[in-house]
């Protein structure tokens, strides 16, 4: 009896893997690029691709398959990208203290430059855009990549971001400024 | 309507996301500044710009890595299971663990109740391994999740 439960269980498990595996085949492309232009170069955006599955599989029961997988995916995505570009903030600050700097403020906004310099060894020429994206504010970066890179609507990206349509709103409009900016600043749109 | 509020509504009015209302006032401002008829078209110029970003190409192996990753994650989650399983044949309330299993299993929606005789509860979890501790965000980083036997109940 326990083992026709168990040999049910692992079937049941592996049919899950298995649909997993399909839909992560289907997405995985699209949901390279999004990961890309959040991250800023290959081998970020591979890292950051591979924790949104599997975390996505992790809580693969929760999936509610009524809707898109991607805007799903993309909602865990978006939490591991923002977690992660505060902590790498916080880490910059913390080391800056402990070197006995006082620039603390400095550091309450995000740094462009470094950010920027880092992306820039890796994007080509013909991507300033790229190099843009990578500088902005992490909040901004996102809601813009999934409005305009990925034609997501305000709705939809205040679903992926868990906020409201009017941040999502204050949100893209403050990120395509900063875009704006920075790009003026390298000498406009390169094409 | 002022400059300093049409330019808040810009990016959404250029994004045919203002309300009706909303956007007749922002396109009745704009036609008589020529300010915000500027940063208008300039708003215009990144949303093009970034539409017009070329769709990247995964590198090769992505898919089998990716899949790699997922497998490695199944296989942990079922290596933590069988400790708990063998658990129960050597456990004297396994009676009532079973009966619990069976009843969660046949409902997967609903949780077991409290049993009385307090069986060992890494079997009850080994069921329910799906179960987290309440308000924790699964989909956010910033919470910890935690197996609902860490004491979350
Ligand atoms: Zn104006």
């Amino acid at each position: 009896m326990l083992s026709t439960w168990v040999k049910g269980l692992v079937r049941e498990r592996e049919d899950r893997t298995a649909l997993f595996e399909r839909l992560m085949g289907d997405t995985q492309r699209q949901a390279y690029n999004m990961a890309y232009r959040m991250a800023g170069n290959a081998s970020d955006a591979e890292d950051l691709l591979q924790e949104t599955y599997v975390r996505a599989f992790r809580f693969f029961h929760r999936y509610d398959e009524a809707l898109p997988f991607t805007s799903w995916l993309y909602r865990i995505m978006t939490n591991i990208q923002i977690d992660s570009a505060r902590r790498k903030s916080r880490l910059k600050t913390v080391s800056l203290d402990a070197a006995g700097h006082d620039e603390s403020r400095a550091w309450e906004f995000p740094d462009p430059e470094a950010k920027a310099d880092a992306a820039l060894m890796e994007a080509t020429l013909a991507e300033p855009l790229q190099v843009g994206l990578s500088a902005m504010t992490p909040e901004f970066r996102t809601a813009v990549v999934l409005a305009d890179i990925e034609g997501l609507s305000y709705e939809e990206v205040a679903e992926a971001m868990d906020t409201s349509v009017g941040t999502v709103r204050s949100r893209i409009h403050r990120g395509r400024k900063q875009l704006r900016c920075f790009l003026e600043r390298q000498g406009g749109l390169a094409q | 309507m002022t400059c300093v509020r049409a330019g808040q509504g810009l990016s959404a009015y250029v994004d045919g996301e203002l309300s009706g209302r909303e956007a007749l006032a922002v396109r009745a401002h704009v036609a008589q500044c020529p300010q915000c008829a500027a940063e208008r078209d300039r708003l215009i110029e990144i949303k093009q710009a970034l539409e017009a970003m070329p769709s990247l190409e995964p590198p090769p192996g992505l898919e089998a890595r990716l899949k790699a990753a997922v497998r490695a994650e199944a296989a942990t989650r079922r290596q933590t299971r069988v400790p708990a399983l063998a658990g129960i044949g050597a456990c004297a309330v396994a009676g009532a663990a079973l009966a619990m299993i069976a009843l969660a299993n046949a409902d997967p929606s609903r949780r077991p109740l409290a049993p009385v005789s307090q069986p060992p509860i890494a079997a009850v979890d080994s069921v329910a391994d799906q179960a987290y501790v309440i308000g924790s965000d699964p989909l956010g980083g910033a919470t910890p999740v935690l197996p609902a036997s860490f004491g979350g109940r």
